[in-house]
């Protein structure tokens, strides 16, 4: 029973981490880059969504339009004035400079907001439901179906749509889509708005059961980038595998073992996943993969 | 007899900078000798990111290691500073060169993320493992340096014996650079299959820059330890290994002095900036962004291509 | 080649007007009390509070002109609550900027590690917000503290529970840095001295914002009290955890849950919360009434008791200046370790001959989300 709980606890966490996860994924899928600053910009979301709620208290709908769109602009901005120069040059350029950027958002965030924690109530009731002896509050649901249907809707952009398609060949080569007309950066640009607009979603999201403060964004940034990892960076299910592999692991460690090893124990996954196969735990299964299925199929004609 | 005339300059500039030892304010010493061992850290990381083209995102984790490893040796059973100081750097290039394993697997953002997540590993253990290292209340009163019964206690005399340290690794580190490996190194970097098909082994060359920068990380965190005489987990964190990568970054990758410049900056610029409260951190970080994204030369390079600049100003000057 | 240019003239005068920007603010002229504590990064709201209650202090005391020719002057250093960078901040206030007294740090750990160097200077150290009794044992004569430790907290909150609530099944929840481990290791004793051992002691890092698998697994104990040791942030994650798991137990808790914003934080679910505080706004003695109009004319908030500490340990240190004078850091330790009965905002100051000041704590309720006395 209680192994239960935990299992259930751990895809309450897990599902956060995959949300998170979706917007490291979405710029490793189609630029073979990692984005360290994903978390401030999860935490600006929150930040954000808090001011646009301000702004309009009775139409919620619309602050949750709204400030993803604006945390996508402004991921835009940061790709034009600082990641662009880099996008030719070695990958790990852009992971330090977006570490730079990271430090540079939450000290702004912090001049803007002061260094407390803020929080917002609940979009739905607070009221907790029973789930198998579980009580599980609805906006952990809600995540947790938003992470499942942004899964859903992203694997249909990469694989059907024309955009998708030119994204998908971006990353394999960008000299030859280049060549094949795909306009390389505006494309760029548009992955880290999507991004950013992931992250947007998030922050809001996260705000009222996590609060948001100017340093959530690295812990909880690195902890979705290792569960990233681990299912398989620029893989969308593998990505959402890994957040509930990882908020499990943790849950049933902290539950079983101790919650003083989580962290070393989650570390410890990473390690291996790394050492043994590097595209993550999801690759091993990439036979059956969607993706490889389709090539095969376009071969024939 | 050239070789005299080239190593002359370099004589006298360490013989003026050692001046810097009498200045009788102690908070400035102090920051001198933090610089002296930030400098010889971020040589350590520089020999993998500058030189073999491996970036670290752990060193915090070879610094905590040498620097546990010599307290827990000196305050526990009683060895004698220097001695510990040489066993703990040793025991980090072995750490170094064991977690420097999976290069012959996997590289680039994949090994950047397992040196990561070792780091980690190692603050977790130091903060967790209560009997051995004090958990998180860390290990104070760690004893000064000395040398057979001469302590080094005072800011001063600590500063000479740093001075000396760093004058000998950054010798021995020039001397690697400018060997055949050193240049084998380079070679990596710049295109590893090239490297392989002319003769060098890069499996093997990458792990021994490793252990090379487990070394110099050992001992500077070994050095640190006795001169702070108290360490902690929180020192230990990922803000350490940016810190250090700041340096080589900003100092230019693939320099010598570019790493002692890098500390030297850094060091200063932040204690400077402390009037200005958080925007200090602004700076750092935007100027970690800045310098990636437009000089990636870094300062030394900086420097380089201004004076290039004038050198060729003067020749046309004189067509 | 034109734009890297221009971006290095940008860098360079960026640069340029920062370096020439703090030669301006600093005056070396007045008898400088040095505050060192995070004023950024994750532990800024305590350092900021300690700092908002030195400043209101140091005001009042240059207001009042009790000190002839001598006007008292803050200077604020950023340890980020890292041990490292606190050493280098204590030597930049003795050494660089002369401070007549140090007044910080907030985590144990950083002033463990910092007053080695108050202590080698020989400059009078009162940290405000460190708990960890091990602070006052390493036999430093420099070190003082406004703030209750761990060790009285800890009594005073098994007393409650076992004596007043009478509460048998007790569980632990703390953090596990040294804030939460060193208080823990004390609770834990006191309860086994007491015949009523802890029916479940559980930790978390710093950092997680997630409860439930500790939480399921106290709750497998059937406790009837929580007593929770931890900052008040993830104080007010777990409080409302508690809430939404519906487990039926009365939460007690240390400093971290005292903190105003944990109230805000935590909403509905704080209700009920029994707390230890030594400041509390309501009071009705006028000296109190005093500090907190006075506070919240100055910064528009209700001060909290951080800022009270922290304003009582510079009234401490105004007091012995008045006495002794500047001259000397040695006399005016000598005055400082002989305050006896002060009647400071949080509670009468007595230092005993270690440097702390052990004193009656007030049993604080949390209820219609206000902090009343219980």
């Amino acid at each position: 029973m209680i192994f239960f709980e935990q299992i259930i606890s751990g895809l309450v966490v897990g599902s956060i981490y995959s949300l998170l996860g979706l917007g490291f994924t979405m710029i490793f899928a189609c630029t073979k880059r990692i984005n360290f600053c994903h978390g401030e910009l999860m935490a600006l979301g929150g930040f954000v969504g808090l001011v646009f709620i301000e702004i309009f208290p009775s139409c919620l709908f619309l602050s949750f339009v709204v400030g993803p769109l604006t945390i996508g602009l402004i991921a835009v901005i940061i790709e034009r004035l600082f990641l662009r120069r880099l996008q030719e040059d070695k990958p790990l350029k852009i992971v330090i400079a977006t570490i730079g950027l990271s430090v540079v958002l939450s000290v702004v965030m912090q001049i803007i907001w002061g260094a407390h924690p803020k929080t917002y109530p609940n979009f739905i009731s607070e009221k907790p439901f029973s789930f198998i002896g579980v009580k599980i509050i609805p906006q952990n649901l809600f995540i947790f179906l938003i992470s499942i249907s942004l899964m859903i809707i992203l694997q249909y952009f990469f694989l059907y749509t024309k955009t998708g398609r030119a994204l998908r060949a971006l990353s394999q080569d960008r000299y030859a889509a280049r060549l094949m007309g795909i306009k390389v950066g505006q494309n760029i640009s548009l992955v880290y708005f999507i991004s950013g607009i992931l992250a947007g979603i998030a922050g809001m999201l996260i705000t009222p059961i996590y609060f948001v403060s100017s340093s959530i964004g690295s812990f909880l940034g690195l902890k979705a980038f290792i569960a990233a990892v681990i299912g398989g960076l620029g893989s969308v299910p593998g990505t959402i595998a890994g957040g509930f592999f990882l908020g499990i692991v943790e849950s049933l460690s902290s539950g079983f073992i101790s919650s003083k090893y989580k962290s070393g124990i989650s570390l410890l996954f990473l390690v291996l996943v790394l050492l043994f196969s590097p595209k993550g735990l999801l690759s091993i299964f990439h036979k059956v993969n969607l993706l490889k299925w389709r090539k095969s199929k376009n071969e024939k004609y | 007899m050239k070789s005299i005339k080239h190593v002359f300059p370099f004589f006298i500039l360490i013989l003026t900078l050692s001046i810097i030892g009498f200045i009788p304010n102690l908070y400035y010493l102090h920051l001198f000798n933090l610089i002296l061992i930030y400098s010889i850290f971020s040589l350590g990381l520089n020999i993998l990111t500058g030189y073999t083209g491996i970036t670290s995102f752990g060193h915090a984790g070879f610094f905590a290691l040498g620097a546990y490893a010599t307290a827990i040796l000196s305050t526990r059973y009683g060895v004698p500073p220097i001695l510990s100081i040489f066993f703990a750097s040793f025991l980090t290039a072995i750490a170094g060169f064991i977690i420097g394993l999976p290069v012959i697997r996997i590289s680039g953002i994949y090994l950047a993320m397992v040196t990561l997540g070792s780091a980690e590993f190692i603050r977790l253990l130091a903060l967790n493992w209560d009997s051995l290292t004090g958990g998180a209340i860390g290990i104070s009163n760690i004893p000064a340096l000395s040398i057979l019964g001469c302590y080094f206690k005072s800011e001063s005399s600590l500063f000479f014996f740093l001075y000396a340290m760093l004058i000998i690794s950054t010798f021995i580190f020039v001397r690697i650079t400018n060997s055949r490996f050193g240049k084998s190194l380079i070679a990596i970097k710049d295109d590893e299959q090239a490297a392989e098909s002319i003769g060098i082994p890069c499996a093997k060359n990458k792990l021994i820059s490793f252990f090379i920068s487990g070394f110099y990380s050992g001992l500077s965190g070994a050095l640190y330890a006795h001169f702070d005489r108290f360490i902690h987990p929180a020192t230990f964190t990922f803000s350490l290994s940016v810190l250090v990568l700041c340096m080589v970054i900003l100092g230019g990758m693939g320099t010598v002095f570019g790493s002692i410049l890098g500390a030297i900056v850094i060091v200063i610029l932040l204690e400077y900036l402390q009037p200005l409260g958080v925007y200090r951190l602004f700076v750092y970080g935007m100027i970690l962004t800045i310098m990636i994204s437009y000089f990636p030369q870094g300062l030394i390079g900086i420097l380089k291509e201004v004076s290039g600049h004038f050198r060729k100003n003067k020749f046309k000057n004189t067509i | 080649m034109k734009g890297k240019v221009i971006c290095l003239v940008i860098v360079l005068t960026l640069g340029l007007s920062l370096l020439i920007l703090p030669g301006f603010a600093m005056d070396k002229k007045d008898i400088v009390i040095g505050v060192i504590g995070p004023m950024s990064l994750s532990d800024a709201a305590s350092g900021i509070s300690m700092r908002d209650g030195v400043e209101l202090g140091i005001d009042e005391i240059n207001k009042s002109g009790k000190l002839v020719g001598i006007n008292l002057k803050m200077v604020v250093v950023d340890d980020e609550g890292n041990p490292t960078k606190s050493i280098s901040g204590n030597r930049r206030l003795v050494y660089n900027e002369k401070a007549i007294a140090v007044i910080g740090s907030v985590a144990s750990s950083c002033t463990l590690a910092n007053m080695q160097v108050t202590q080698e200077a020989g400059i009078p150290q009162i940290t405000s917000i460190s708990s960890s009794p091990a602070v006052t044992q390493k036999g430093n004569k420099w070190i003082f503290r406004t703030q209750i430790t761990d060790a009285t907290r800890a009594r005073n909150l098994v007393n409650t529970a076992l004596d007043v609530l009478e509460k048998k099944r007790i569980a632990i929840l703390y953090i596990s840095s040294d804030y939460g481990i060193d208080a823990t290791k004390i609770l834990v004793d006191l309860l086994d001295q007491k015949g009523y051992p802890p029916v479940a002691v559980e930790s978390f890092n710093e950092g997680d914002r997630d409860f439930l698998s500790q939480l399921i697994k106290i709750k497998e104990k059937d406790p009837d009290t929580l007593i929770l040791w931890s900052l008040y942030e993830p104080g007010a994650l777990i409080t409302k955890q508690v809430a939404q798991m519906g487990l039926d137990v009365q939460i007690m808790g240390s400093g971290g849950l005292t903190h105003p914003k944990y109230v805000e934080l935590a909403g509905e679910a704080a209700n009920g919360v029994i707390v230890t505080l030594t400041y509390h706004p309501t009071s009705k003695e006028p000296h109190i009434r005093n500090f907190t109009e006075k506070f919240q004319e100055k910064y528009g908030k209700i001060p909290d008791h951080y800022n009270a500490q922290a304003y009582d340990a510079v009234m401490i240190i105004g007091a012995a200046l008045e006495k002794v004078g500047a001259d000397d850091p040695l006399k005016l330790r000598d005055a400082i370790a002989s305050t006896k009965n002060f009647k400071g905002i949080s509670g009468t100051i007595s230092f005993d001959d270690k440097g702390d000041s052990e004193r009656e704590e007030m049993i604080i309720q949390i209820r219609n989300l206000k902090y009343e006395v219980f």
